[in-house]
Formats: structure tokens, sequence, C-alpha cells
């Protein structure tokens, strides 16, 4: 049989070219569904990928990077194409280190390990990594997927957790020496006040006798009364500051009713060393209503932003300004629905560039061992998050700063005060 | 001249405290033991005025020297004077001593308070009155209010107010809660006269624990028929504080007032079901309102409150001239006393009659009858 020309195809070939067409057709409906089943996959996976909670990042070995979920956007603060036209190092300091360790030892499966991503402000994120190397694409080389868990709610609620716990210690101290300490204050001043009766009589008895050479009764007729009043008043001192420990480390977890001007007083009585040979302080205050707070909650704000203060003055001083003012203020605030405290310095006042920072956990600007960053952070939570109040701060002309915080007097008109 | 005994088991403490006395002397006589057994010998050799003893000593501690003091010699003021500072040591501190004071303390403040303690006891003279009034720790409280506070402080997240409101309405709560919150301890010496400020300056945990420890109320165990009579007294006092507040000179003498008119009457609360209260009460002498002062002056609550109590039955008698805070308790109770006239009388002669002596002086002839007229329509 001869080929002869197209058109001229016997009748069953005729039926088979349908047939074929008809095939072709129906395998062209089918890879359509198929790629629309494909797409939705697709779809789904990445749907998927923006589920996971935590920041993801496909990178090639060299540390390109290929992919980023939302999380990982979200975190970060920059856009996806931002993210896919950086090297992770940008992101993610000692990336090199890690990719190398997983693709020179696949076999070593999974690598988790704590880790900083550093999000667009510069903020260093503490993460719980886990970097896993993948098969390529098709014949691609292969990828490393690197899932970032945020750490910073756990890494505050560890802060604040040691930080209970180191109060309560030391609320278990203030007792146990308030006891050793009561004692002997009791009989010190006893006996002080003894004297301070007995010398009247003995001074009388000075003026007459004779004068003797080395004694100076003039003198002791002045310096001695004094002498005696001010060792009485270093007793009342002693028992104050006992007071102010035992309160500033109160153990009590429940709201109490506070004086809040007497409970700045007494925290100033503790953080005296911190600030009494850099600042003098100054309190201005109007008379408040008791106030439903955790004592020992906002005694720890007012210390905290009364040694913030003191740190920046001491930072700032000069040979032509050797102190500065710290200024505490209380008041009603306005509406009256809430109180206001403020604490005023006359240090070099916070830059600008770091003012959105200030309440980060565990930023500081103070040298190691001297701040560790947590002190703004733990206020903002006391007063926001426990105490439904709010914590700002304004800056202050010529120079200094101040930070205000408010505590709210809902409560207060369940009872008025009878 | 006051006959104190003071127990520490430190020698410096008790030096110091003889020579603190001796520019006293004329004042405060002061005996000194080094032990609660010392303690004990030298009470069985003559019994002082006021016992103040520290708390942690070893052997027989404060709070078991007192409770023996408590048996024995009740007409005793018992003072712990104490450098401890936990809630655990004031909780057994306060169960047997009548106050707590806090050290460093000078024991010249003591002397003021306890002359007018002292002072009423001699008013009272009557020595199984102070022995029976001595030995009172707690006071009892209708069951129905226990029983609330008691449900309310097992709420995790019961607010401070709520229990408040509860305690500042009766009686023996408010005075215990007063008595609690002016021992040193607490306030370092400043006076508490507000019921609420009591109550909030103690806090949740403390007041739990004082439940906890049964140490806020008494209750009725064996005695269930005297509920109805506690019961009246916590009525009458809500009515007095309802009228006196109306009656306050100013806002500042409200709270004082209140105070006093819901704690007028636990010196009654305190004689309720005992033979020396009807047998005192049979003579007619008895007047209840130096009964409770004495109570409240042995429990350190501020003078204020102990006065205004003190004279508040006769005011006249007392030298109350015109409207004294005394005199505006006693018309208050006078007027709630006409209000719920038809409801069952109180035991004994305890319900004041107008004190006419006083009103004869305070008020022109009828003018006292048109001044409680416009005190009624105000009230009504």
């Amino acid at each position: 049989m001869t080929l002869e020309s197209d058109n001229a195809a016997p009748p069953g070939d005729e039926a088979e070219c349908g047939r074929l067409r008809h095939e072709l057709r129906s395998r062209q409906q089918e890879a359509e569904v198929n790629g629309q089943q494909m797409q939705r996959i697709f779809d789904y996976i990445l749907r998927l990928q923006d589920l996971i909670p935590g920041a993801m990042f496909v990178v090639s070995a060299s540390g390109a990077v290929q992919r980023v979920n939302r999380a990982a956007t979200d975190l970060l603060g920059r856009s996806t194409e931002a993210l896919l036209s950086v090297p992770l190092a940008e992101v993610l300091p000692r990336a090199g280190e890690l990719l190398q360790a997983l693709t020179q030892a696949p076999a070593a499966g999974t690598i988790r390990r704590d880790a900083e991503l550093v999000s667009v402000s510069g903020e260093r994120i503490p993460v719980m990594l886990s970097a896993t190397v993948q098969a390529g694409e098709g014949d691609g080389p292969p990828t490393v997927v690197l899932i970032a868990m945020d750490m910073r709610e756990q890494r505050r609620l560890e802060v604040e957790l040691r930080h209970a716990q180191k109060l309560e210690s030391i609320g278990q101290l203030a007792a146990g020496i308030a006891h050793e300490i009561n004692t002997p204050m009791q009989f010190i001043g006893d006996n002080l006040r003894f004297v301070q009766d007995s010398v009247k009589d003995v001074l009388q008895l000075a003026r007459q006798l004779p004068p003797a050479a080395d004694v100076d009764v003039a003198f002791l007729e002045t310096r001695l009364p004094r002498a005696l009043q001010r060792g009485l008043e270093g007793v009342q001192r002693v028992s104050r500051i006992v007071e102010a420990l035992k309160t500033f480390a109160h153990p009590r977890t429940e709201a109490e009713w506070v004086d809040l001007n007497e409970l700045i007083d007494k925290t100033l009585v503790v953080s005296a060393n911190a600030v009494k040979y850099v600042a003098d302080v100054q309190c201005e205050f109007q008379s408040l209503p008791l106030v439903e707070c955790g004592r020992g909650d906002i005694s720890q704000v007012i210390l905290n932003l009364v040694t913030n203060a003191a740190h920046a003055i001491e930072d700032s001083l000069t040979e032509q300004h050797r102190r500065g003012h710290i200024v505490l203020r209380t008041r009603l605030a306005e509406g009256g629905d809430a109180v206001e405290v403020e604490v005023e310095d006359d240090g070099p006042g916070v830059p600008a560039a770091i003012i959105h920072r200030i309440y980060d956990p565990f930023f500081t600007t103070k040298a190691v061992g001297r701040g560790t960053g947590q002190g703004l952070s733990i206020c903002r939570s006391i007063v926001v998050d426990r105490h439904h109040g709010r914590l700002w701060h304004s800056a202050v002309s010529p120079q200094g700063s101040r930070f205000h915080f408010t505590l709210p007097l809902k409560a207060q008109r369940e009872v008025p005060r009878d | 001249m006051i006959d104190v005994l003071f127990v520490d088991d430190d020698p410096d403490v008790l030096e110091g405290l003889q020579n603190r006395l001796h520019p006293l002397r004329q004042q405060l006589r002061g005996r000194f033991a080094d032990s609660g057994e010392a303690a004990l010998q030298a009470l069985s050799e003559r019994c002082p005025d006021v016992v103040v003893t520290d708390m942690r000593m070893p052997g027989m501690d404060g709070a078991a020297l007192l409770r023996t003091v408590r048996q024995r010699y009740p007409q005793t003021v018992r003072i712990i004077l104490s450098g401890e500072t936990g809630t655990q040591g004031f909780l057994s501190a306060i169960s047997s001593a009548h106050q707590v004071l806090a050290k460093p303390c000078d024991v010249k403040d003591l002397q003021g308070s306890i002359e007018e303690t002292l002072a009423l006891q001699r008013a009272l003279h009557n020595p199984d009155l102070m022995a029976l009034l001595g030995r009172v720790q707690r006071l009892p409280a209708p069951p129905r209010i226990t029983q609330q506070l008691n449900a309310l402080l097992l709420q995790p997240d019961v607010g401070l107010s709520a229990v408040a409101d509860v305690i500042r309405a009766d009686p023996a709560l408010a005075a215990r809660v007063l008595q609690l919150v002016n021992s040193a301890y607490f306030t370092r010496g400043y006076a508490v006269d507000s019921i609420v400020d009591a109550v909030r300056v103690l806090g949740l945990d403390l007041l739990r624990g004082v439940v906890l420890a049964a140490e806020l109320y008494a209750d009725f165990a064996g005695r269930p028929h005297l509920a109805p009579t506690v019961q009246q007294i916590h009525d009458l006092a809500l009515a007095v504080v309802q009228r006196v507040e109306r009656l306050a000179g100013s806002a500042a003498e409200r709270p004082l007032l209140a105070t006093a008119a819901m704690v007028q009457d636990v010196g009654l609360l305190a004689l309720l079901g005992s033979e020396v209260g009807r047998e005192c009460d049979a003579d007619g002498e008895l007047d209840f309102g130096l009964v409770s002062a004495y109570l409240l002056s042995l429990w350190g609550l501020p003078y204020a409150v102990v006065r205004t109590v003190a004279w508040a039955r006769q005011p006249a008698r007392y030298g109350q001239v015109g409207l004294t805070p005394s005199s505006r308790l006693h018309l208050a109770t006078v007027l709630a006393l006409r209000d719920r006239a038809g409801a069952a009388t109180l035991p004994w002669a305890v319900e004041p009659a107008l004190d006419h002596a006083w009103a004869h002086q305070a008020f022109a002839p009828g003018q006292l009858a048109s001044w409680l007229a416009a005190q009624d329509a105000r009230h009504g």
C-alpha cells in the first residue's frame, strides 16, 4: 500500500484522526485540570507556609534568600521583595556558619539553636531557630529551610519571673534582718533618750563647778544635746530604711489601696544611694486619693525611673554642672479618673534616634553591668499591662527628660471613702 | 503612777528601757524580767497595770506568756513589743495581746493611752467586769454576716471594696480591724479611725489570714440563742451610723462619728450572755458607753473614737457642752432608737434615753423638739 495525498485519506484513517483529536482534546483538558489542581495545591502550600507560626526562610547553600513567608515579613518589618534581595546574613548574623554546618553534614538533620534576627529598625529579636536541608526542586541543588519562632514574649516572662523571684528573696531577707536591726534600734533609742535627759542635769551641775582648764562647758552645752538629737534622728532613719525595704519587696501580690505619695517617699529611701551623689531630689506632691495597685510593683516602677534619671544625670556631669535635679510630681490627671506621676531630670535627654526603642526589652545604652535594658520594659509591663495605666516620655527644655505614668482610679468609684 | 512589767530576753533592751524610764519615774514604775518564766514569778508577787513583752524568746514566748496572763490576771493590759515583721508573727501576737507595738518605739508614747485605759478602769470600778472585758479578744458578729464575709474572701478575684463594705457595716468586725490596724505594726503610730481605710491598709491577704486563724470574730459555739441579739445590735449600729452622718458638724468629722457610731456597743457585745453583765445591769448604774470605751482603749483605738464613745451615753455628766462629737452621737442614737420603736428591745437598760441635763443646756425650752423635727424632715 502506498501513501497518497492527505486529502485522499482513506475513510478508516479519518476515523482514526477523529479519535486522536478527541484524545488530544481530552488530554489537554486533563492537563488543564491537572494544572489547575497543581495550582490549587501550590496555593495551598503557599497558604500553609503563611500559617506556620514562625518566620520561614528558604535559602540556597550560599545564603541567597529564595522564599519567605508572611510571618517573616511581619516579624522583620521588611517586604518579601526586600528580603529576597538581601543575603540571609543581613537578617541573621553569622548565618554563614550555620549554612556551612548544615550543607557539609546534611546527615545531621535538623539544627535547633537560639539566635537573633535583626528587624528593619535594628531591633535584635531573640528567636528559636530550626534549620533543615531539603532536596532541591527538580535537579536543583539542595536548599536550607529555616524556621524562626519569636521568643520575645517568652524572654520577657522569664525576665519578669526572675525579677519576681529576686524581689521575693529580698523580701525574705528584709523580714529576717528587720528583726535583727529593730532590736538594737530599740535600746540605742532608749539609751539616747536617757542620755539626752540626763545631760541636762549633768550640764547644770557642771555650770556650778569651778572652770577646769581642758573642759569647754559652753561647747558641750550647745553640742551635746544636738549630738544626741542627731543620734535619735539616725535611729529613725535606720528604722525607716528597714520599713521601706520591707515595703519595696512586698510579697503581697494582690492590689491594695496605696497612698502614692507615701509610697514614693519610701521608695526614695531605698534609692537614696543611687541618687544622692549626683542629684538633688525634689518632691512636688498634690494630695491624692488612695489608688488600688500593687505596692511592690509601683515601687519598682518609681525606683526604675528614678535610677534612670540619676544615671542620665551622672553621665552628663561636668566641671560646671556638678549636680543635677530630679523632680517627682504627683497629681490627679486631667478628667480626674487617674493619678499621674512624673519623674523629671535635667540630664541629656533621650536621643531622638532611639526614642522608639526605649521600651524594648534588653535595649540599653548603659554600660555592661550598669543596666540590663529591662528597666523601662518592666515599667511598661507593670503600668500598661497590669494596671491599665499609661507610660510615656516627654522632652524637657532646655535639656532633660520627663517620664510620666498614670494609674486609673476606676475602682475608686465603687465605694466612696467614708 | 503606772506599774509596768517589761519582758525581753535581750538584756540590752531591758537596760535601755530601764534607762528610758528614769526620766519618766514620776509617771511610770518599771519592773523587768528576762524570760516568760521570770515574768510569771514577778506577776505572782505583784500584779502590774501593764505587761509589755517581746515576742520571740527562748522557752515561753511572748504569746504564750500573754495567754497565761490573760487567764490569771485578765485586768492587766497586755502589749507585745516586737521587732518582727512577718504576718505569721503578727497573727500569733494578736491572738493574746490587746495591742502589738513595733520596735523601735518610745515607751513614753504608751503613757497617754495607758493612762486613759486606767482612768476608764477606775471610772468603771468593778473588778469582775474588768476581768471579763480583759479576757475578750474577739466579739460575735451575726452568722449571716460572717458567712457572707467568708464566702467573699474565698473568691480569688474579690475586690477589697466588697470586703470593706461588709466589715464597715458590723460592729464586731469593724472594731477588730481597727484594733489590728492601729497596732503600730502596720501604721507606725498614726491613728486610723476610718473603717474602710483600715481594711485597705490591712489588705486582703492579711484579712484572709486573720479569718483563717479564727481571729477576726467570735463564733456562737454553744450559745446560738445569742444570735438574734447580736443581729439587733448590728442593725441598730447601722441605723445610728445613718443618723449620725447627717448630724456631723463637718465633713471632716464624719468618719470619726461613723466609726464611733458603729463600735459604740462593743461593750454590750462583750458582755452578752455573761453573769457579770446581768448583775451590773441589775443595779442600773453601769454606763455601757464607758464599757465600750474601755474595751476600745484596751485595743488601742484612736483617742478620738474612745472619747466620743465614752461620753455619748451621758454627755452632760462628762462635761459635753453643746454639739460635740459625743453629743451628736448621743442624739443620733436617741433618734435611731425612736425610729425602731416597736422592734424587739435590746437586753438590759442599754437604750439611752435623751440626756435631759445636756439638752436643757444645749437648747432653749421647746427648741429641741423643732430641731428634732427638722432632723426628721431631712432624714425622711
